[in-house]
This record gives C-alpha cells, structure tokens and sequence, in this order.
C-alpha cells in the first residue's frame, strides 16, 4: 500500500503525465527486438528475428487502457543466423517477401491486468492474413535516459499458429518474442 | 586429314556436357524438395561438390584452349561460335561465384567434398536471395545457350555435313 502510495505521488509530482505520451520505437538504437522460434523437427527451438522494423506507442501510466501501439515489420529482414535458411524463410515455402513484404500489428485494445502488467490485443497481418492476437506484455521501466530523452520500455509474449496465415510448410505454432524500447516523441 | 580434339579434351567436354545438364536439373528437383525429404541435405551437398568440380575442370580446359583446332569457317561464324562458347564459360563461372556467394553469405565455410572453403561472408543486404535469383537465372540462360551450341553442332554435321561434331566424338580418337 505504501509502495502504491509512493508510486502514485511520485508519477503525479515528477512525471506529471496528463495526457498519454507518444513514443518512437527505438530502431534506430535497435532497443528493441522481435523474436521468434519454432520447434525444429519437435527437438529443439529454432530462434531467430527479424532486424528491421518500426512503430509507435503511446502509453500513460494514469490510464493505461488508453495505450495503443503500431508495428511494422520489414519480413525481408528475417535473420535465423544462417543464410540458406533465411533465404528459405523468405521464399514461397514460409513469408513470401516478394508478395508479403511488409507484416503489422496494430492494437485495438489494452486490458490491464496489474501494474506493470497488460494484454494487449490487436490486428496482426501476416502474409496478407489479417488475425486479431492478445500479446502478454509487462512494463520493465521507464524514466529519463542520460541524453535529455525519455523512455519507456515493454516486453510481450505471443504465439501465432503457422496454419492460421497460409504458410504453405506449417511447422506448427510459432512464438513471437517482443522488446521494445520507445523515446517520448 | 581433320584436325581434331585430344582424347582429355573430349573426355572433358563431353563429362562436362553431362554435368552441366546433370546440375540444372538436379537444381531444378532440389529446391521442391519438402524438408522431410531424405535427400533435403544430400541434394544441395552433392550439387556443390559436383559444381566444384565442374568449375576446376573448366579452368583446366580453358588452359588447353589454346590447342584447339582451327575452324573451317567464315569470320562470322568463328566470332559467333566463340562468342557462345564465351558465354558458356561465363556462365560456369557466374554459376559457381552465386552459387558460392548465396551458401556462404553467412560466413560460414563451403563444404566440398568435406573440405571447408573460406566463406565469403555478404556483401549485400539479402546477398542469398538475390543471388539465389541470379543463379537461376543464369542456369536457365546457360541451358538456352546449351541448346543453342547443340543445335549448331547438329546443323554443321546434318546441313552443312561438315566435321565440325565429328572432331569431338570419342570415337574419332587419335589426333590427325
């Protein structure tokens, strides 16, 4: 109680956020990440990620209902640490790049769950499938950065089923692993 | 009396005329294959090691080209079949730099024959498919040339019933 207390007095004095904040994904710093993995064969997890993207938040930790977030994922950028698999990974087998250049998630909906914790759920076009998924996130901070910025970062757990957006090899459920990291615009 | 080919050079020619063929439809098949298939690993393994060899044995026979026999030709014909012959050596080459440029765009070794070649890591964003494309793209433009070089072989031995094919036939064996 006490902690909520303090909590509360310190956001309202130091922070003031009176309106929701807008925030950059911090691409350009790579601060963020999107991750993935698969079972390879059911033996082990496949990791990879994708290196370039780009999208905005806003967050207010008065009303964190209100927040939303966009995300657009260059699918050409799949990197798994192996180029002939990435090269397979952007043929017709799994994300067609040529036709589906471009994935992207767009929240509908925030449902807060405690604190520092939230479901966020949204439209996520993948391969040109459009399905709505609930992304498990949590707050891990925020605060000024030592260069006269301010940041505020998320981390998020959400699985999609190979199937549901037409991979013509299905390998089954997929989980997406998300960091990201936003400077206040 | 007909010049004609040392028993190496045809050897040569005609294992790389099997090769050649036998890497572009080996190509062909491999990529369909589905990743549980036995063959997912040993198909590209193999395609490499053979590739490899192609490409020696094709440096091999450009040092020899200097033998060759003269053709009994016009200008026009001797410039257009060394122009095709060209294009046929180009395509080995730039056959064998994407494909060493897409398998090693990660810097990981080129295993040939269990050898590990220095890979030679990217030098462009995607490097293994863009020079995936390239690669096919040159396949099929080398088969076209193929074709092309096959037809004029026939058509000197059939209308023209000179020994222009003749002179590379095994059977045809000793030098003059």
């Amino acid at each position: 109680m006490k902690k909520l207390l303090l909590a509360t007095l310190f956001s309202a004095t130091v922070m003031s956020p009176v309106w929701a904040a807008d925030y950059k994904i911090d691409d350009q710093g790579a601060h963020a990440s999107i991750n993935f993995k698969v079972k390879h064969l059911g033996y082990s997890w496949l990791t990879g990620r994708f290196n370039t993207f780009s999208g905005n938040f806003s967050y207010d930790p008065a009303n964190v209902e209100a927040s939303s977030i966009t995300v657009d994922i260059d699918t050409n950028s799949v990197d798994s640490n192996h180029a002939k698999r990435d090269k397979h990974l952007r043929s017709g087998d799994f994300l067609e790049v040529d036709k589906f250049p471009t994935a992207t998630f767009v929240s509908t909906r925030v449902d807060v769950i405690s604190d520092e914790e939230m479901t966020v759920y949204g439209d996520f076009t993948l391969r040109g499938v459009t399905k709505n998924i609930a992304i498990e996130a949590s707050k891990v901070g925020e605060g000024q950065d030592p260069w006269g910025g301010y940041r505020a970062g998320f981390e998020g757990v959400t699985e999609i089923d190979m199937a549901d957006y037409g991979f013509a090899t299905d390998f089954g459920t997929v989980l997406l692993e998300l960091h990201v990291e936003g400077i206040r615009i | 009396m007909t010049q004609t080919y040392s028993p190496f050079r045809k050897v040569l020619h005609w294992l790389s005329a099997v090769i050649v063929i036998g890497l572009f439809a080996s190509g062909l098949w491999m990529v369909e294959l589905t990743y549980y298939d036995p063959w997912y690993q040993r198909a590209p393994t193999w395609h490499v090691n053979i590739g490899v060899v192609l490409f020696v044995s094709t440096l091999w026979r450009l040092m020899l080209q200097s033998r060759n026999p003269r053709l009994q030709a016009s200008t026009l014909q001797r410039w257009a079949a060394k122009m095709a012959h060209l294009s046929l050596l180009v395509c080995i080459v730039l056959l064998t730099l994407t494909g060493y440029g897409l398998s090693t765009a990660d810097n990981r070794p080129l295993m040939v024959f269990g050898l590990a070649i220095p890979g030679m890591g990217s030098v462009m964003p995607q490097q293994e498919s863009v020079l995936g494309e390239w690669h096919e793209l040159i396949a099929y433009t080398m088969m076209a040339l193929t074709l092309l070089h096959a037809a004029a072989a026939f058509k000197h031995h059939v209308i023209d019933r000179d020994d222009t094919l003749q002179r590379m036939l095994i059977h045809r064996g000793i030098k003059k």
